[in-house]
């Protein structure tokens, strides 16, 4: 008789951090759910990836008619669309991966309630189907830092880092919002209305530089602050990050990540039961 | 080294043992009218932080479950709606957690509890083919390695990259049928799938499922057809309320099933019979009625073959004349008389008046297994006249005991012996 893997579940077992491996054993399954999410939600619309760039191109039109040309906000000599949409770019992926990940957990409700797999692979997998919308907005940015003469410098090679504080801050926030979700299903518009609010208090329309000084240090708080102006000055000014709001943006970001994966896991017990 | 705090314990632990389930002490408990929204959540903390607030009820949908199942072996499993077989099935898959004791599977489990769960519309038949795969666990690799084996046994050759949502919904149980049969599971999860998809299908899934028992594979069924669980099982888990009724082989729990779901039957045809009304005049009336076994203890649990007496007590209310009384044994499922006697030409007194007790032996009824009822019944000198009919007066179980036939309707009421020969022409 052929040694088998032996699965033991029990009760008591608490929260033990050997479980990340068991998402490398199921890595498979999170690039098949990315890969279903990209496709179906794709296929039936005409213009198929063109909405991930659709929206954040809008924003960016508006943001320029009203801040730029109504309320004529200081840009430090970037042309506003550019200094707009680097901020929107990440923006966008963080709200709307926040969104869709919140809801992943309920939309997915019949294969939690069928099959066994770590129920963070649907949260990883909604946040990398967006992290796709994410790189092809990140292209037109491309595109438009060439028809705006705006010349790359060396500090762009920062942008994985940049991106790794704001994936660990995606999901960390996802981790939470998703589970909280499965048991109280009137969080979704709590969360969108969150965000709504968030998106005035990040510097994304204007810059850190207009926000008064009595407020900055509760301002800065906010871990979204670090990241945006973080990416429009590596993108728009060509210059490195502001170190010390990346720094706050970073600690904070990784302590929530394993907090709330922490929690993930020991509510993940439940879903199944209650969603 | 004990499997102490880590969720899934790695190879090596316990592999030495020779178990494919084993449950410890297992008990689930459900919380029940649990509030959904965020604000009620709120306002109940603060009710409890005032020490208002009431506990929500529990459901103890396991109580206490400890079996071992060799590996091997399969098992099935049996009992009433919500005695505990789907929550059992739910914690093997791991989709929900056990709230005491542990849980222990050897090797990979795969549920068909529903089937085609993963599917999604949009996608051809072939991406979900690799879809449900990865969801189930099964790599891609494996998966690609059977492709044509699953679209051969789903039946979907010329539609394999037609998006699902095009499909039957037999052509959808079909598909998610076959990606979990050829994942090569070590414990199968089986609960009353086979009631979809055509006959040609399901006999063509149970035969699969055969293959994995011979293969030494586990299967773990659950089915109302106790037919399907005799022909796939060796062992036998009978559930009540979430608690371990009988665990032991197939035919000797699945008789002992059959006579306990027969003996309710009885039961509750007893309890509603009595709240009937009497037919007749009521110039007699029978007052206790006791079904007796051969040793003259009250039963109504009887072996085929087993004699039968029907003690009844009377009190007719005035002089009758030659009265007749008389005996019918009815299966209610089956609304027939199976047989009946009468007391024309027994020793009854001429005239009967207030008390008096009659019994009534029968013989040996060589009934098939199942659920009877006695009938009785008090008629004037031409059998015309009614002074009593009692529909119900009591009801009794004949065993099934091990290797009978199934409990169908199609085989009849008596069991006597038959001979069949052949001849070549």
């Amino acid at each position: 008789m052929t040694a088998q893997e032996i699965t033991v579940v029990d009760s008591r077992a608490r929260f033990a951090p050997g479980v990340l491996f068991e998402l490398v054993r199921y890595r498979e399954l999170i690039f098949a759910l990315t890969q279903r999410e990209i496709k179906a939600r794709y296929r039936q619309s005409l213009l198929g990836i063109g909405w991930a760039i659709a929206q954040p191109l809008a924003f960016m039109v508006v943001f320029s008619l009203v801040f730029s040309r109504v309320a004529r906000l200081p840009t430090e000599g970037i042309p506003y669309p550019i200094f707009a949409y680097a901020a929107l770019v990440p923006w966008t992926f963080f709200s709307n991966a926040l969104t869709t990940a919140t809801i992943g957990l309920v939309s997915q409700r019949s294969i939690v309630t069928k099959t066994y797999f770590p129920r963070e692979v649907i949260i990883l997998a909604q946040v990398a189907a967006r992290f796709v919308d994410f790189l092809a907005a990140a292209l037109i940015l491309a595109g438009m830092m060439v028809w705006y003469g705006v010349a790359p410098t060396l500090w762009l090679l920062l942008l994985p880092v940049l991106l790794l504080i704001l994936l660990a801050l995606i999901v960390a926030l996802s981790l939470i919002t998703s589970a909280l979700n499965v048991s109280y299903r009137d969080l979704a518009p709590v969360v969108g209305l969150g965000l709504q609010v968030l998106l005035y208090l990040t510097p994304v329309a204007y810059s850190i530089t207009s926000v008064p000084g009595e407020i900055l240090p509760l301002y800065v708080l906010n871990p979204l602050v670090g990241l945006i102006e973080g990416f429009r000055s590596v993108v728009a000014r060509g210059q490195p990050p502001p170190w010390d709001l990346l720094a706050i943006s970073a600690v904070i970001s990784f302590v929530l990540l394993a907090a709330a994966y922490a929690y993930f896991k020991r509510a993940e017990r439940a879903f199944a039961d209650v969603i | 080294m004990p499997p102490s705090d880590d969720r899934a314990v790695g190879p090596g632990a316990l592999s030495a043992d020779s178990f494919a389930i084993r449950f410890e002490h297992v008990s689930k408990v459900y919380r029940i009218g649990r509030q959904r929204h965020f604000t009620t959540a709120f306002a109940n903390l603060a009710g409890r932080l005032v020490g208002k607030g009431s506990p929500r009820p529990r459901h103890w949908a396991l109580e206490d479950v400890s079996f071992e199942l060799a590996r091997g072996d399969s098992l099935g499993m049996v009992g009433a709606n919500g005695a505990g077989k789907t929550t059992i099935l739910k914690l093997l898959s791991r989709v929900t957690w056990p709230t005491e004791g542990r849980v222990l599977v050897a090797g990979n489990v795969i549920s068909l509890i529903e089937l085609g769960a993963g599917f999604h519309p949009e996608l051809t038949g072939r991406e979900n083919i690799f879809l449900h795969g990865a969801i189930l666990g099964v790599s891609r690799a494996r998966i690609a390695r059977r492709l044509d084996e699953i679209v051969d046994f789903a039946g979907i050759e010329k539609f394999v990259d037609t998006p699902v949502k095009w499909y039957s919904s037999g052509m959808y149980a079909r598909l998610g049928f076959s990606v979990a049969a050829f994942s090569e599971p070590d414990v199968l999860l089986v609960d009353e799938v086979l009631a979809v998809g055509d006959t040609a299908f399901q006999r063509r899934a149970v035969d699969k499922m055969r293959e994995f028992v011979r293969a030494g594979k586990t299967v773990v069924l659950v089915s109302h057809d106790l037919g399907n669980v005799r022909g796939l099982c060796r062992r036998v888990l009978w559930l009540e309320q979430g608690r371990i009724k009988a665990f032991g082989d197939t035919d000797d729990i699945v008789a002992a099933y059959l006579d306990d779901v027969n003996l309710r039957a009885a039961n509750e045809q007893t309890a509603r019979d009595r709240t009937e009304t009497r037919g007749g005049s009521g110039d007699a009336r029978f007052s206790m009625v006791v079904l007796l076994d051969a040793a003259g203890r009250p039963a109504e649990l009887f072996k085929p073959g087993e004699p039968l007496r029907i003690r009844a007590e009377y009190r007719a209310h005035r002089a009758l004349e030659r009265p007749v009384f008389r005996f019918a044994i009815v299966s209610p499922r089956h609304g027939v008389t199976v047989w009946s006697v009468d007391s024309r030409a027994d020793d009854v007194p001429p005239t009967v008046d207030g008390l008096g007790l009659i019994e009534c032996t029968f013989a040996a009824p060589a009934l098939r297994p199942g659920h009877y009822s006695v009938a009785l019944s008090i008629l004037g000198p031409d059998r015309i006249a009614l002074y009593d009919a009692f529909p119900s007066a009591g009801d009794f179980v004949v065993s099934a005991g091990a290797g009978v036939d199934e409990d169908d309707d199609r085989a009849g009421l008596i069991q006597v012996a038959g001979e069949i020969r052949h001849q070549r022409r």
